[in-house]
């Protein structure tokens, strides 16, 4: 009947009640792979020779560049996976239970730009133990949230 | 007005498919209180979403979908302002024929 009538008036209008985005779809590992990628960077710009042959010195020129760019590309990725997590994934109630979530991001995403900055192992094993320590929180808080 | 719910973050008062009449008018006569589902335009791009109000306060109306976990609602995009609620929802028509069958 209400098919039929609605077939005369109209259809109705559509009003939404969704989430922006599926759920399950927030992960932690890009910025735990990020954060390793950027120790592993540090680790390889620190164990190049200093001196050679000139071809060898070229050559440790060549792999510093490109040490370099990618420690500088994943501690960026990192930064940006982490701040996903933070405005898209955590809500007030995790903040709730992780009262000090925001100082961990904070400093760890500053931990990222710490590491483009310099070459520095303490700092980059400084942020995959922040990362994982993020990480850490968010696979609690999505057990809490999937378990039932 | 009629409406038709897509999405989840209603239920289970609200499916997918279900067909509600939403009156603009009540709020003419009756204020927006704590409980009312409502049509209210999305604050971040104005399209229509289907929420419930949670609380309010002097500062506009904090609304959630039932189903929290499959919501984006004030605690995204904050509170609402009054004018942006367009109206309450009075009762729903049609059921989604998926929960018939």
């Amino acid at each position: 009947m209400i098919r039929i009538i609605e077939r005369l008036i109209g259809e109705p209008r559509t009003v939404y009640a969704h989430c922006d985005i599926p759920c399950g779809i927030y992960k932690t590992q890009p910025s735990l792979t990020a954060a390793e990628t950027v120790e592993m960077m540090t680790q390889k710009i620190l164990a190049l020779p200093i001196d050679g042959t000139p071809q060898e010195v070229l050559q440790a020129r060549n792999s510093f560049v490109r040490m370099v760019m990618v420690k500088e590309e994943h501690a960026e990725l990192c930064k940006r996976e982490l701040l996903i997590l933070w405005t898209d994934y955590f809500k007030p109630e995790h903040l709730k239970q992780f009262p000090d979530l925001h100082e961990k991001v904070w400093a760890a995403t500053k931990l990222c730009s710490k590491n483009k900055r310099e070459v520095n192992l303490d700092a980059a094993k400084e942020l995959k133990a922040a990362v994982s320590e993020i990480a850490d929180i968010f696979e609690k808080t999505h057990e809490a949230e999937h378990s039932h | 007005m009629r409406f038709v719910v897509s999405g989840e973050s209603m239920e289970p008062a609200f499916s997918h498919g279900d067909k509600l009449w939403v009156s603009r008018l009540i709020y003419k006569v009756k204020k927006i209180v704590v409980g009312d589902a409502v049509v209210m335009l999305d604050p971040r791009d104005s399209r229509l979403i289907l929420k419930r109000v949670k609380s309010r306060s002097r500062e506009g109306y904090f609304v959630a979908g039932d189903n929290e976990k499959k919501s984006t609602d004030s605690r995204t995009f904050g509170l609402v302002k009054p004018e942006r609620i367009i109206g309450m929802v009075i009762f729903r028509y049609s059921r989604a024929r998926s929960a018939l069958n």
